[in-house]
C-alpha cells in the first residue's frame, strides 16, 4: 500500500529522482520504474506529483500501521 | 573528478589518530566489539553480506563542499559561487526535491515600509517564550523581503512547490555548481589538525550498478542537511534523519536545541497519510504569503495546541495548519483585520507583485483534510516525532557567521544549523523556508571568507580506509540486526506522548537507559543486504544519536518553556533556565551538557507572569503557587 502501482510508465525517472525515502527505482532491463522498497513509503505524493503521465497510484495506508504519539 | 592516487599519494602515510573518544562510527566497525564480548544476540542473517574492500570511489574536489541542496543549500552555493569560489553539492536526494523544501508552502516577508518591527519582535518573542535569538531575528526582519525578490527572479513564483525543484536546479546550473545526487554523506573528513576538509559518503542506488564511494575535498564544508524526525509516522520528513549533527558532533561541534519539539500533527485513522492534508499546498503558484506580525498567542506551532487536539478536544488555532474543527461560517476576524491594515500596500500591491497568493492570517484557505469520501478521523499530534523547532536545533554557531563552534572548517545553515531564530517553539507559518535561505546565503559568504589562505586538505590512504570501512559495516556483518528493526524500536521507545512531549525524570531516564543499550550494542551489529538498507542504517544511527540528545537535554533543563514541558517542574524558570543547552562530545566520548546564558535585556520585562507567558502548563499555577 502507500504507494500502491506504477501503470504506463514512461521512464523519465522523475519519481526516483522526486522520492526523498528511494521507494522507487528504475528497472535497468525495461527502463521503467517499479517499487522497491514500498515500506519506506511516507506517502508525500511527491512521486504522482512529478509523474508527467499520471501513471503513479497512492493509498493512504500502510500495511506496517505507523506507532502515533497519541492512542 | 580528480586523480585519486595523485592525492593520497601526496599525503603522508600516518594514519590520523589525533580523534579521541568512542565515535558512532568507529563503533560501527566490523570487529570493533566482537560477538564474544557482547550480550546481545543477533538474530538476523545477513543474506546479502559482501566484502566491500574492493569498491570503486568517486572523487571529487571544490573550494567549498556544499552538503544539501533545499532553500539553505541554494542560497550558500550562490553566494559562494558569486565570490569566484568552486562548489560541489552533495544530497541524498535531488536538487529542489531535498529534505523539507518541497513542500515549503509558506512565507512571511518583513515589509518595513508597512509593518511595525516592534510588533513583530514582541509578537515572536512571546512565542517562543524568549529565548528565540533576538539577532537572528533582526537578521530576519532586514533580509526576508530580500530572499522574497530573490526567489521572484530566479522563478520560483510561478511555480508550484513541488515544482520548484526545475528553478533552482537551473540556479545551479548557471552558477556552475557541480551536483552529486542521491549520495548518502556519512562522515566528515578532518586533517591532521582537526580542521574539516572534506566529506565521505555513499550512492545507495545500486539497481544498475554497484553501490560506490563517494570523497569530496574542499577547504569548508557547510553541511545544509535539515534537521530530521524519528520517521513516525507521517509528516514528510523521513528523508532527514539528523545526519549533519551526527556528523559534526562526531567532529567535535557544539549541538543546541534538542528539548524543543516540533507540533505538526496527522489523523488518527490514517496515521501514515499526513500530508493527505497539506496536499492543496502543492496548489498554489508561489506558495502563501503570510500577512502581518505573527498571532502573540495563538500563532504557530505550541504545545497546548497539540495536546488538546490530541486529547480529542478539537480546536482550530490560526496558523496552526489545516485540521481539527473546521473554520467557522463567515471571514476569520484576523484576516479581517489584515486585511483593513495592510491590503495593496508595500510589497502586497498586486501591481508591484501580481499573482501572489496571500494569506491574511487565521486558518489557511484551502480544502479541508478528509472532506471527501475517507473517514480520516480527527488530528493527533507526534507527525514530526523526533524534529525540533525550525532554525531551533543542530549545530550551534555564537557569532552569527553560521561556522560550528567547537571545529574549524565546518558551517552550518537552514535547519542544520541551531539559530533559534524560532527559539523554542515555532512562533509562525512563514519564518522556516526563507529563514534557511538567509543562513545559506550568509554562510556560503563566511565560509567562501574563510579559506582565503587555506590550502586544499589532505589524507593519507590508511585514513580514508579506515574511515570507509566504517561506512560499509553493515554491508560485511554477516549476522545481526536490521535497520528497519533498530528503527521500530526507537519509534516505540521515544514517540509516546508520555516520553516525548509529556516529560518526566524516571521516564526520561528509562528511555535514555534503552538508547544507551541500542547505540552501544544493537548499532554496532546492523546489518544491511543492499545500498538501500545500508542508507537505512546509518539514518538509523544518527537517529538514535538525536534520540540520546534529546533525552539528556530534556533531563538537564528542569524548568518547562514552549514545547519542553516537564510534569515535575511545569513552569518557566528565567532565573535559572534563561539560557540555551548545548552538548557536545567529550575526550571519553561522553556527551557533554552545557548551559549557554542569555542576555538579560532578552528576558520578558512584564511584572506580571501571565503576560509574559500566556500559555499555561497543566499543573503550573499550583507549582507556581508553591515556589513562590
Amino acid at each position: 500500500m502507500a504507494v500502491e502501482r506504477i501503470h504506463g510508465c514512461i521512464g523519465c525517472k522523475n519519481c526516483v529522482n522526486a522520492c526523498p525515502t528511494d521507494v522507487l527505482r528504475i528497472n535497468p532491463k525495461t527502463g521503467q520504474a517499479y517499487i522497491a522498497y514500498q515500506d519506506a513509503c511516507q506517502i508525500c505524493h511527491l512521486c504522482r506529483l512529478s509523474c508527467p503521465v499520471d501513471a503513479i497510484t497512492l493509498t493512504p495506508v500502510k500495511n506496517n500501521k505507523p506507532a502515533v504519539s497519541w492512542g | 573528478m580528480t586523480d585519486e592516487s595523485k592525492n593520497e599519494n601526496s599525503a603522508n602515510d600516518e594514519v590520523n589518530d589525533y580523534k579521541s573518544g568512542v565515535s558512532r562510527r568507529d563503533i560501527m566497525k566490523v570487529g570493533a566489539i566482537t560477538a564474544a564480548t557482547l550480550a546481545a544476540p543477533t538474530i538476523l542473517l545477513n543474506k546479502g553480506a559482501k566484502s566491500m574492500a574492493e569498491v570503486q570511489k568517486d572523487n571529487y574536489e571544490a573550494d567549498l563542499v556544499i552538503i544539501g541542496t533545499g532553500f539553505a543549500g541554494i542560497f550558500a552555493a550562490i553566494e559562494a559561487t558569486k565570490s569566484g569560489k568552486s562548489v560541489v553539492m552533495v544530497d541524498k536526494g535531488t536538487v529542489g526535491w531535498s529534505g523539507l523544501s518541497p513542500w515549503a508552502s509558506d512565507s512571511r516577508p518583513f515589509d518595513k515600509t508597512i509593518y511595525n518591527r516592534e510588533e513583530w519582535v514582541h509578537n515572536t518573542s512571546t512565542n517562543t517564550e524568549w529565548i528565540n535569538d533576538r539577532k537572528w531575528l533582526d537578521i530576519f526582519l532586514d533580509e526576508s523581503l530580500d530572499i522574497f525578490y530573490e526567489l521572484r527572479k530566479m522563478g520560483a513564483h510561478d511555480t508550484r512547490p513541488f515544482e520548484r525543484s526545475s528553478v533552482f536546479r537551473q540556479a545551479m546550473i548557471d552558477s556552475g555548481v557541480t551536483l552529486v545526487e542521491r549520495t548518502m554523506i556519512t562522515s566528515l573528513l578532518q586533517d591532521e589538525n582537526g580542521r574539516v576538509g572534506g566529506v565521505l559518503g555513499f550512492t545507495f542506488d545500486d539497481s544498475a550498478e554497484p553501490s560506490k564511494a563517494v570523497v569530496v575535498k574542499g577547504k569548508a564544508v557547510i553541511l545544509c542537511t535539515g534537521a530530521g524526525g524519528y520517521k513516525s509516522p507521517g509528516f514528510p520528513n523521513w528523508g532527514n534523519t539528523f545526519d549533519g549533527d551526527a556528523m559534526a558532533y562526531d567532529v567535535g561541534a557544539y549541538i543546541t536545541g534538542k528539548e524543543f519539539h516540533d507540533t505538526h500533527t496527522t489523523f488518527a485513522n490514517l496515521p501514515a497519510a499526513s500530508y493527505d492534508g497539506w496536499i492543496f499546498a502543492q496548489e498554489v503558484k508561489g506558495a502563501y504569503i503570510m500577512v502581518g506580525a505573527p498571532d502573540p498567542v495563538h500563532g504557530g506551532l505550541n504545545l497546548d495546541g497539540a495536546l488538546r487536539t490530541s486529547t480529542g478536544n478539537v480546536i482550530r488555532v490560526a496558523g496552526v495548519g489545516p485540521g481539527g474543527e473546521l473554520p467557522t461560517e463567515g471571514e476569520h476576524p484576523d484576516k479581517a483585520k489584515n486585511r483593513k491594515l495592510y491590503k495593496g500596500k508595500g510589497f502586497l500591491n498586486p501591481e508591484v507583485n501580481p499573482g501572489m497568493t496571500y494569506d491574511w492570517g487565521g486558518p489557511p484557505d484551502g480544502t479541508p483534510p478528509g472532506g471527501g469520501k475517507i473517514d480520516y478521523g480527527f488530528r493527533v499530534g507526534g507527525a514530526t516525532a523526533g524534529m525540533g523547532v525550525h532554525k531551533g536545533e543542530g549545530v550551534f554557531n555564537s557569532d552569527y557567521t553560521c561556522r560550528a563552534d567547537g571545529v574549524e572548517g565546518l558551517y552550518a545553515a537552514g535547519d542544520a544549523l541551531g539559530s533559534y531564530l524560532c527559539g523554542s517553539s515555532y512562533p509562525a507559518r512563514g519564518f522556516s523556508s526563507y529563514g534557511s535561505a538567509i543562513q545559506g546565503r550568509m554562510a556560503g559568504r563566511h565560509a567562501a571568507k574563510s579559506i582565503e589562505n587555506v590550502p586544499m586538505p589532505k589524507f593519507s590512504k590508511a585514513y580514508l580506509e579506515k574511515k570507509k570501512a566504517e561506512m560499509w559495516a553493515p554491508r560485511e556483518n554477516e549476522r545481526g540486526f536490521s535497520p528497519e528493526w533498530v528503527t521500530s524500536v526507537l519509534q516505540n521507545t521515544m514517540t509516546p506522548f508520555h516520553i516525548l512531549y509529556i516529560k518526566e525524570e524516571r521516564r526520561l531516564e528509562g528511555a535514555l537507559a534503552s538508547i544507551e543499550y541500542i547505540r552501544r550494542e544493537i548499532v554496532p551489529k546492523m546489518i544491511a543486504e543492499d545500498g538501500h538498507q545500508l542508507r537505512m542504517a546509518h539514518e538509523a544511527a544518527n537517529m538514535l544519536l538525536n534520540a540520546e540528545m534529546k533525552l539528556r537535554a530534556g533531563l538537564f533543563r528542569k524548568e518547562s518553556r514552549g514545547t519542553h514541558y516537564r510534569e515535575d517542574y511545569p513552569a518557566r524558570d528565567d532565573d535559572e533556565w534563561f539560557c540555551w543547552i548545548n552538548m557536545n562530545k567529550g575526550p571519553d566520548g561522553e556527551m557533554k551538557m552545557s548551559k549557554y546564558m542569555l542576555p538579560e535585556e532578552w528576558k520578558p520585562t512584564s511584572t506580571d507572569y501571565r503576560k509574559n507567558y500566556p500559555r499555561p502548563y497543566p499543573g503550573e499555577d499550583e507549582y507556581l503557587a508553591k515556589r513562590i
